[in-house]
């Protein structure tokens, strides 16, 4: 029955009910009216014809692996927009932490003495001081 | 070259790098997934874009090919994806709902007739349903390709294409009625 039904839906593009065989009609009938049966194969044949009837002419395959595309035009997903701003961004930041880098006078002192201050009995820091 | 299934001849354009093995299959599909595509978004022009981008896409991505599935699923696959890939697109910018078929070149009055009819007709269904019917009867995929293609089970398309058919075959009576046997 399974299969009949696959097949009903292809009688119903190729015969028209007279045309089927009585064992056909016969399986026919246990689904649908004559009447039924008969429209749908009209119909589908009217589709058909007008289908037929609407000519689409084939460009050729040359001119269409030459075509070019206009990048300008190709619309991106958002996702890439957004990754696109995000390194613009952290390229910007980069440079200029590399430029700041660069433009920092590191002065160099030629001549470092130590220095260190005298102690004195004024200076000496009163934490270490013992009283005994 | 002619005696080779689709899944040969694209491995023939994979290993081989043969060229003409994609230009068959190139030729061979181009117009039905741009009617496909066309029937779906109720523009043949959009439907021919679409499918010059599907292709060009296929080139750049074939190597993910499988060739033990078909390659008539893997081309409607890419070319619906693309498709609603266009659609979301034009969604965000605009609330526009193309509701009739336009197709490009002379204008034949009956024809055009047919034509609304048939897509006003459609356009009744839910996307599914018009998916289902399109794919079955416009460019006569198996119920098992489909399946493949929708990603849902037999009985599911089998389901579809049936209340399809019925949701239709009351909207053409209402047409016969409403335009009094003028269609």
């Amino acid at each position: 029955m399974e299969n009949f039904e696959d097949r009903l839906f292809d009688l119903f593009s190729q015969k028209s009910f007279e045309e089927l065989t009585s064992e056909e009609q016969e399986l026919v009938l246990k689904n649908m009216t004559e009447e039924e049966y008969q429209e749908n194969y009209a119909m589908i044949h009217e589709f058909k014809e007008v289908d037929a009837s609407i000519t689409i002419e084939t460009p050729s395959l040359v001119a269409e692996k030459g075509k070019t595309i206009n990048y300008f035009y190709q619309s991106i997903p958002v996702y890439k927009a957004v990754a696109g701003i995000v390194l613009a961004v952290l390229l910007s930041f980069i440079l200029q932490f590399y430029m700041f880098q660069n433009e920092k006078n590191i002065t160099v002192k030629d001549d470092v003495s130590p220095q260190s201050t005298p102690l004195t009995e004024e200076n000496y820091p009163s934490s270490l001081v013992v009283n005994l | 070259m002619e005696n080779l299934t689709d899944e040969e001849l694209m491995m023939q354009f994979l290993e081989l790098g043969n060229q003409k093995a994609f230009e068959v299959l190139y030729h061979k599909y181009f117009v039905s997934l741009s009617k496909y595509i066309g029937w779906m978004s109720g523009s043949m022009e959009q439907g021919k874009e679409i499918a010059q981008h599907t292709f060009v896409k296929l080139l750049h991505k074939s190597y993910v090919f499988n060739a033990k599935k078909s390659f008539k699923v893997w081309l409607y696959v890419i070319g619906k994806n693309q498709w609603l890939n266009e659609k979301r697109k034009l969604d965000r910018f605009s609330d526009h709902e193309p509701s009739v078929v336009q197709e490009e070149g002379k204008e034949d009055g009956s024809r055009t007739f047919q034509l609304q009819k048939m897509q006003m007709v459609l356009s009744t269904l839910s996307a599914l349903h018009r998916e289902t019917f399109v794919l079955k009867y416009l460019d006569n995929l198996s119920i098992q390709e489909i399946a493949e293609t929708m990603q849902c089970s037999k009985g599911t398309v089998k389901s579809r294409l049936f209340y399809a058919m019925k949701n239709m075959r009351s909207k053409m009576k209402e047409f016969k009625t409403e335009y009094n046997g003028k269609f």
